[in-house]
């Protein structure tokens, strides 16, 4: 049984806080594009079907009353990317997954079906940054469209713990806005979060509202 | 004879993957580096017929993938190199392409995506093994 409550039904309209600024309403033009891809990607390694369970836009200072009162689960495994840009801090993709989804996932990736595991071992976390790599290049390059200025991806860190140790590692560049996406594995039950914060820095300011839903 | 085939990715578990899509095809693997400045060095001691190499690897000693891309061929230039990456930006698949790599693939290395770079090597390998048949 999944530990993360709904948050939407699948297939419903991008959610944009109004703290967003105006670049927020542009980044929700490719958010759809965002959730495709990282579908197909997830889909094309673990061969079974993917959906999106939601997606919010929210500005960076909100980021972690956001987070604190998101059904996230105790035990996450974080793995983050940071971002720069003409050598300067320009956001951070992260993907969140509970410590047992990331197990059963890293088991799914690397053909270790029905393996009894507690700890991520090397080989699971090698492939649980890998599938991170993979899911946050391809939302990097997704939201492309919105961006001014070509940001350069560092390495891949990946941490677990409980939502307060983590936090740190998740904390987005000052003056960010994050699109958050989450995808779910139908069959298994099974939820990840993207989480791409992009410094208004490097965002097109031009607002683009087609398809989306403004909440509080 | 199998093509003597070096790894560059800091992924053991990518390493692993790309291991057994390329020895399906015949190739044999005679070294796998976790990092640029170690595929130097192992490209230099093993000579290898053909590398596949990863974008973004931790740098170690000032060199990263496109340096190390760039002294290989520089020391054989009609060495094959695969670019195998998480990184779909066109940008970076324009220059390697540019600059001579037989393919540019963007993970996950599926069966599919293999197929076609597999054709490829098998022009440039005829003793590899049949990609239909793989």
């Amino acid at each position: 049984m999944s530990k993360h409550p709904k948050r939407h039904s699948p297939g419903c309209g991008t959610s944009i806080s109004r703290s967003a600024p105006a670049a927020g309403a542009a980044l929700a033009h490719v958010a759809a594009n965002v959730a495709s891809v990282g579908i197909a990607a997830l889909q094309a390694m673990i061969r079974e079907t993917v959906v999106l369970r939601s997606q919010r836009i929210y500005a960076a200072e909100h980021f972690q009353p956001s987070l604190a009162h998101a059904p996230l689960p105790e035990q996450l495994v974080v793995v983050s990317q940071s971002l720069k840009a003409r050598h300067q801090p320009a956001g951070k993709m992260s993907m969140l997954i509970s410590l047992d989804q990331a197990l059963g996932l890293a088991a799914l990736i690397a053909g270790w079906n029905g393996r009894p595991a507690t700890a991520l071992n090397r080989i699971d976390v090698d492939a649980i940054k890998e599938l991170a790599n993979i899911l946050l290049g391809r939302c990097l390059d997704a939201v492309s469209e919105a961006i001014v200025l070509k940001p350069e991806p560092g390495l891949p860190t990946l941490v677990q713990g409980v939502l307060g140790m983590v936090a740190t590692s998740l904390r987005p560049c000052p003056n960010a806005i994050c699109v958050e996406t989450t995808l779910s594995v139908v069959a298994r039950e099974m939820e990840l979060t993207l989480v791409a914060a992009l410094g208004t820095s490097i965002l097109r300011q031009e607002p683009r509202t087609v398809g989306t839903n403004f909440s509080a | 004879m199998g093509v003597r085939t070096l790894i560059v990715d800091d992924s053991a578990f990518m390493r692993e993957i790309i291991r057994q899509h390329l020895e399906l095809l015949g190739c044999q693997i005679v070294g796998e580096a976790e990092n640029a400045a170690q595929a130097l060095q192992l490209f230099s001691a093993l000579k290898p017929d053909l590398v596949t190499i990863d974008v973004v690897m931790p740098q170690v000693g000032g060199v990263d993938a496109i340096g190390a891309f760039r002294k290989m061929r520089q020391e054989n230039p009609r060495l094959p190199v695969l670019v195998m990456t998480a990184m779909p930006f066109n940008q970076t698949r324009d220059v390697f392409l540019a600059e001579g790599a037989v393919d540019y693939l963007v993970k996950p290395l599926t069966a599919q995506v293999f197929k076609q770079t597999a054709r490829k090597l098998k022009r440039l390998f005829p003793q590899l093994r049949d990609v239909e048949a793989s």
